[in-house]
């Protein structure tokens, strides 16, 4: 088994943006996973 | 011997069954080398041994072919094809359907010519068809932020494999 923890650093834009994650093995197979986050001004 | 086809010529005697019976019981061991003995007024026989001590040459062929980090995901099957230049093929193995998972996995397929020699191949397969399982730990969606910067935290396991390069 292979397994990981990530961390990725992004910078938003005002508004909502959707964030798309994926993951590929070794087979080719692709995993997909994303969340929606909303910036507004401060 | 060496493989291939050899001419000989030997020489016979024709006898009847009944004669071949009454002389069996009278058998002593100087006529039995007596009957051994080449004959010059026997008939010559010739004839063609062919020899082959080589076993087959056996290939495989991999349908669909792995890929260039040496796994499939999807069903396999692996094929034989084997020739045999002197006495010919008696049998190869059939194809064979790989559909689970693992790595490292063998299928063995043989095969035999005329003269009972035989030849055997393994082929080491990896197969995974499944996914790995990916997950983001935070934060959750549909939240709202008011700073432009924003940390992704996710895991990400796979049963059989490492990732993609």
């Amino acid at each position: 088994m292979t397994s990981g923890i990530f961390t990725c650093e992004l910078t938003l834009q005002l508004g909502t943006t959707k964030i798309q994650i994926q993951a590929t093995n070794k087979a080719g197979n692709v995993a997909d996973s994303a969340i929606t986050v909303h910036r507004i001004s401060e | 011997m060496r493989d291939g086809k050899h001419n000989y010529i030997a020489y016979g005697q024709l006898l009847s069954p009944r004669s071949v019976k009454d002389k069996k019981k009278k058998q002593s061991k100087e006529d039995e080398e007596k009957k051994l003995r080449i004959r010059p007024s026997s008939f010559p026989v010739s004839g063609t041994i062919l020899v082959d001590k080589t076993p087959p040459v056996i290939k495989h062929e991999v349908t669909p072919q792995r890929n260039e980090l040496g796994w499939h995901r999807d069903e396999v099957s692996v094929s034989f094809k084997a020739i045999d230049r002197l006495s010919g093929l008696a049998s190869t193995s059939p194809a064979v359907v790989l559909n689970s998972e693992g790595r490292e996995q063998i299928v063995t397929g043989m095969a035999t010519d005329r003269a009972g020699n035989r030849a055997d191949l393994e082929v080491s397969l990896n197969l995974d068809l499944h996914p790995p399982i990916l997950r983001i730990l935070g934060p959750n969606s549909d939240v709202t932020l008011n700073t432009p910067s924003l940390t992704i935290t996710g895991s990400a396991i796979d049963p059989f494999l490492g990732w993609m390069p």
